[in-house]
């Protein structure tokens, strides 16, 4: 096979100058003709019965153009999972921050200024914000729909666990708690929203483009093709920016003032209530026999749905039983329960439950194979789920070079020790204790039930007797360099420069429907449609070129974007030109439909959802501060299964960062609410780590072909972030003797672990 | 329920009814101008960096009013090094930064505490005088000014006064200033801008931050015996204050630093005795970023790392 020209190679991502430039227009840069600003009016308690709204004063606003409550919106119960969902609040509020009327006038000052003028009447209910306390007996209610406070219940059931646990040699219990992260994005949510003869056009960064139409039209109360969504470049998202409220309310505001309306939060805003990873606590059960083979697994989690249900009943499913692709347990059992209380909703965040469950699940292996005084890396190769296999969920894992990453990183890193220079052995005053930690983590591509219809992804490619080439797909770029990459496919088929090409923004009036950007699917599942549409071009072209030199196709060659007949060639810009010219201007039109071998689990959660498992091993370093119980990462090394790495710069780039946000999840970052009250929606008091706490983080991808993507690529994304967390807490226990069983893992927690338990830890007065 | 800290509901403190006038914008060009404008409208806010002035007015924690900007005041923008140093109010951390360098060895201790003070552009506009008037406990100059021996100069309508910085500060966020009154510089005689000095903080993360709790120390040495030890601490209390009993543990003690430059024998027992003293003295709150028992605890910390940094100093 011809060396690949395009694919593998870190071609520079076709978007890079206009977003440095600062020529990427972005919602906040977009503005249509007489657009309204709009405001939004928040309770102020965590719940309450909503007695009055008094709009008097904020009419009177000059250059107030709409006010709107929930009388203004269409009785539809809705929502992405559960209906508990209300474009404005009805009749109670259930979280501060709730959403009661909203407000839209010439100025952003005057909305603000109008919003601040509703007066509400609201008869304060108890709340409950404790996931335990709301499913004790007399909690308060906080859905009539579910008077046990459960959003969702998720069960499943492989093998005999009883059986398992009673020939175990040992069985290890513990249990593990992660907290709220706030997604940080660069870019703040927002929405425009704009509405003409009974049509809502809407502006909304959202990566889940098709299935938040269905939900939003399901809202407003009208078919799904009266909503037209066009999503502008994303300024960062990591699973946030899926189905939202506010370009609902951008919605009724445009319908009342008959004009464009954006609404565009501010930072405080943003993360005062925006909707952040759920938290969770697991109680995990694993049954062991003496030579370290793991026998059986129990699990019982409970996350946090906050006062209404968005993403977060997935990722409950998620958190439960997909470790089970990465291990074999033997039998399992897992119990999942998402609970509602008054606090801001939470939603996925990239790693999506599995991280989670992989911090608890990665430190207990290593205090097994302690226990069996077995090597850490030898326990989890004996259990790992391997290449071909058909996991108990009945998963197929088409590719696994995970014994491969596990030795990379080894090699990589020294684990379990690091030699080091004389002068690295300095301390800090107060001494310091070094450790190193090993995680391995596992993802999908893609997952089966998402859009419930299809799995799979379809691309069309317009290719213009001008030379210009365009490519549609329904996944939007979040900002991980997919428009490149798909660029990448295109080039490798036609023998055309990427750089020249340009992969179009998602439009549901041009673009195909698609599932979207999340499951880490975008690559291997618009990668593939795009190659079937690329392959589409080329046998036109073939056909083409052979009608216009008169000989049989099967004569024509194409080849590193030169047509070649008997004795004559054609460049492909050529034959689109001559294309267009027989054909009175049309483009050449190509499309790709891709049809992935995933199935959607049958009643008892049995089948296989995804096309490709993406696979990581890391290994991170940390010296703790014995004085003063601070952790810095001080080494990170991440190898990777991604099957064929189509531009290794970007998915290098993707692993850092999901090293640097793992970092961030580990050591600082905690949306810290108290009595339902966010009391750090700034970039002060959350912290992302920065340039000074982040590592030279050493990435490489193992040599892999998994035969479900496009020239053999799975996923980056996710796998990236999901053994982060437990590679630092696997270090720090390395280096102090302790297990943390609680994220963030604080200088606080640690000092108090160390000298002797302190008062109230971890949660200010 | 009332939100402990202000920025907890953004929504909520936006619920102020919004002012009737728009607050004037003023720009005088004399200290006697601007003392003026100060008196005929209390609660005018003063620009200088804007750096907290602008993100509070804007999140709504300070009331609009008139704002008078210092920037065209030139006894503000005064740097003088030869001899005693005048720092004026106006002085940013960038401009610091660049007239002490750190092979100058002059007040070492405020050197690295503007280092350390927000990212490169806050630095570029944070003024010390705005650092300090605007009197959080955990001002990242005012240990360093504590421990340099500092003196402020006051304008005001009676004229002008000058007092040890360490009497600016009387409560979270209140100063000694009285109406009309605008810090015009600060002075550091020459003898005590020379002592080796030093500022250490514990922060949360690497990168921009403020302190949990932060310490500066300088040394007043003489044939390798301290003569006389300052030490403050940040945010340890409900302001920027000297620990005394710390400084009297101190006084007299030889400066025993092994070949590593790590505190020994008399040194470091009165290290740990000053630390101890740190502990005793703090009173510092529990809040979003910390536990106070997890802040009095690192005062020991942060000081004993302050005191043996400043020793180290110390020319043999």
């Amino acid at each position: 096979m011809r060396e690949p020209r395009w694919v593998g190679r870190d071609v520079p991502q076709i978007d890079t100058d206009d977003k440095l430039s600062g020529a990427t227009a972005y919602l906040g840069d977009l503005a249509l003709p007489r657009m309204l600003h709009g405001a939004i009016v928040r309770s102020p308690v965590p719940h309450g019965r909503i007695r009055g709204i008094d709009l008097t004063r904020a009419r009177k606003v000059p250059g107030v153009q709409a006010v709107v409550t929930a009388a203004d919106a269409p009785h539809v119960a809705f929502g992405p999972y559960t209906p508990d969902w209300e474009i404005l609040a009805r009749h109670k509020v259930r979280f501060v921050g709730d959403e009661v009327a909203a407000v839209a006038a010439t100025t952003p000052e005057a909305a603000r200024e109008a919003a601040a003028l509703v007066t509400l009447d609201i008869e304060e209910l108890p709340a409950v914000f404790d996931p335990a306390l709301a499913l004790a007996e007399g909690a308060p209610v906080i859905w009539d729909e579910h008077p046990d406070n459960v959003s969702t219940l998720f069960t499943i059931e492989r093998g005999d666990v009883t059986a398992a646990f009673d020939r175990a040699d040992l069985v290890f219990e513990d249990t593990y708690a992660t907290n709220r992260i706030y997604h940080a994005y660069l870019e703040p949510i927002g929405a425009i929203a704009a509405y003409e003869h009974g049509s809502y056009l809407m502006h909304v960064p959202t990566h889940i483009p098709y299935r938040a139409r269905l939900t939003y039209a399901a809202a407003l109360g009208v078919d799904v093709d009266r909503v037209r969504i066009v999503v502008p470049p994303i300024g960062g998202s990591f699973g946030a920016k899926y189905e939202m409220n506010t370009p609902l309310i951008a919605a009724l505001l445009a319908r009342q003032a008959g004009r464009p309306v954006r609404i565009l939060f501010d930072r405080e805003e943003d993360a005062a209530v925006a909707h952040p990873r759920p938290p969770f606590v697991f109680q995990h059960r694993i049954a062991v026999g003496s030579d370290g083979t793991f026998l059986g697994r129990q699990t019982d989690v409970i996350g946090v749905a906050g006062a209404r249900t968005y993403w977060s009943p997935t990722v409950v499913a998620t958190a439960v039983h997909r470790v089970d692709s990465l291990y074999r347990f033997g039998a399992m059992s897992g119990r999942g329960r998402l609970i509602y209380t008054n606090e801001n909703p939470t939603t996925c965040m990239r790693g999506f439950g599995n991280a989670e469950a992989l911090f608890g699940i990665e430190q207990m292996i290593d205090d097994i194979a302690a226990k069996l005084g077995h090597d850490p890396v030898d326990i989890r190769l004996r259990n790992a789920v391997r290449e071909g296999e058909t996991t108990i969920h009945g998963w197929h894992i088409s590719s696994s070079k995970l014994p491969q990453c596990i030795e990379r990183v080894q090699r990589m890193s020294g684990y379990p020790h690091r030699p080091r220079t004389p002068a690295e052995a300095t301390g800090t005053p107060g001494g310091v204790a070094r450790g190193m930690g090993l995680a391995i983590g596992h993802h999908v591509s893609g997952y089966r039930t998402i859009l419930g219809d299809y799995d799979g992804s379809s691309a069309f490619l317009r290719l213009g007797a001008d030379g210009d080439v365009s490519l549609y797909v329904g996944e939007p770029d979040i900002g991980q360099g997919q428009r490149t990459v798909l660029a990448q496919i295109v080039a490798e088929k036609l023998g055309l420069d990427p750089g020249r090409m340009s992969v179009h923004g998602v439009d549901s009036a041009l673009s195909p429907a698609a599932v979207g950007t999340l499951a880490s699917r975008a690559t291997t599942m618009a990668g593939m449609a795009t190659l079937a549409a690329a392959d589409d071009a080329r046998a036109k072209l073939t056909a083409f070129a052979a009608a216009h030199w008169g000989i049989p196709a099967t004569d024509v060659t194409f080849d590193d974007g030169v047509l070649t007949g008997t004795g004559t060639t054609l460049p492909v810009r050529e034959a689109l030109r001559l294309y267009g010219v027989a054909n009175c201007g049309l483009p050449l039109l190509a499309t790709g439909v891709h049809h992935p071998p995933t199935t959607v689990p049958d009643k008892d959660k049995y089948g296989n959802p995804s096309a490709a498992y993406p696979f990581a091993a890391h290994v991170a370093e940390v010296e703790v501060d014995l004085a003063t119980g601070q952790v810095t990462v001080t080494g990170y090394w991440a190898a990777h299964d991604s099957g064929t790495v189509i531009n290794p710069a970007t998915a290098r780039g993707q692993v850092i960062g999901a090293v640097a946000q793992g970092i961030g999840w580990a050591l600082m970052e905690d949306v810290v609410l108290r009595d339902g009250v966010v009391r750090n929606p700034n970039f002060l008091d959350y912290r992302i780590p920065g340039a000074g706490d982040i590592p030279d983080v050493q990435v490489e991808f193992v040599d892999g072909y998994e035969p479900n993507g496009p020239y053999g690529a799975k996923s980056v994304a996710e796998a990236a972030i999901n053994p982060v967390v437990a590679a630092i807490a696997n270090a720090v226990h390395n280096a102090t003797g302790h297990r943390f069983h609680e994220l963030p893992i604080t200088a606080e927690r640690v000092f108090w672990r160390l000298h002797g338990t302190g008062p109230n830890v971890g949660s200010p007065a | 329920m009332t939100p402990a800290t202000p920025f907890a509901t953004p929504f909520a403190t936006r619920s102020a009814p919004a002012p009737t006038a728009t607050p004037a914008y003023l720009r005088p060009a004399t200290v006697g101008e601007t003392v003026g404008l100060l008196t005929r409208h209390p609660g005018a806010h003063l620009l200088a960096g804007g750096s907290d002035l602008m993100n509070e007015l804007r999140l709504g924690l300070l009331p609009p009013a008139t704002v008078i900007d210092t920037a065209d005041l030139p006894e503000l923008h005064v740097l003088s090094a030869d001899g005693d140093i005048v720092l004026g109010a106006g002085i940013t951390m960038r401009h610091l930064l660049t007239a002490f360098p750190p092979a100058d060895g002059r007040l070492r201790a405020l050197r690295q505490a503007a280092d350390l003070l927000g990212g490169r552009q806050i630095q570029a506009v944070a003024t010390l005088g705005g650092n300090i008037c605007h009197a959080s406990p955990a001002a990242e100059t005012a240990p360093p000014l504590l421990v340099h021996d500092t003196l402020a100069r006051i304008a005001g309508p009676h004229g002008e006064r000058t007092i040890p910085v360490a009497d600016l500060w009387t409560a979270p966020r209140r100063t000694s200033l009285t109406s009309g009154e605008i810090l015009l510089d600060l002075r550091i005689p020459a003898a005590c801008a020379t002592r080796p000095s030093a500022y250490r903080r514990i922060e949360l993360r690497r990168s921009v931050d403020i302190a949990v709790v932060s310490a500066a120390a300088a040394l007043e040495t003489h044939d390798g015996t301290i003569h006389a030890a300052r030490l403050a601490l940040g945010a340890a209390g409900p302001v920027p204050f000297r620990v005394p009993e710390a400084e009297r543990l101190l006084t007299g003690v030889e400066l025993t630093l092994d070949a590593d430059g790590a505190p020994t024998g008399p040194l470091a027992t009165a290290l740990a005795q000053a630390a101890q003293a740190c502990t005793a003295a703090a009173r510092p709150i529990s809040d979003v970023r910390s536990g106070a028992e997890y802040r009095r605890q690192m005062t020991a910390v942060v000081a004993r790392r302050a005191l043996e940094a400043a020793a180290r100093k110390v020319s043999p």
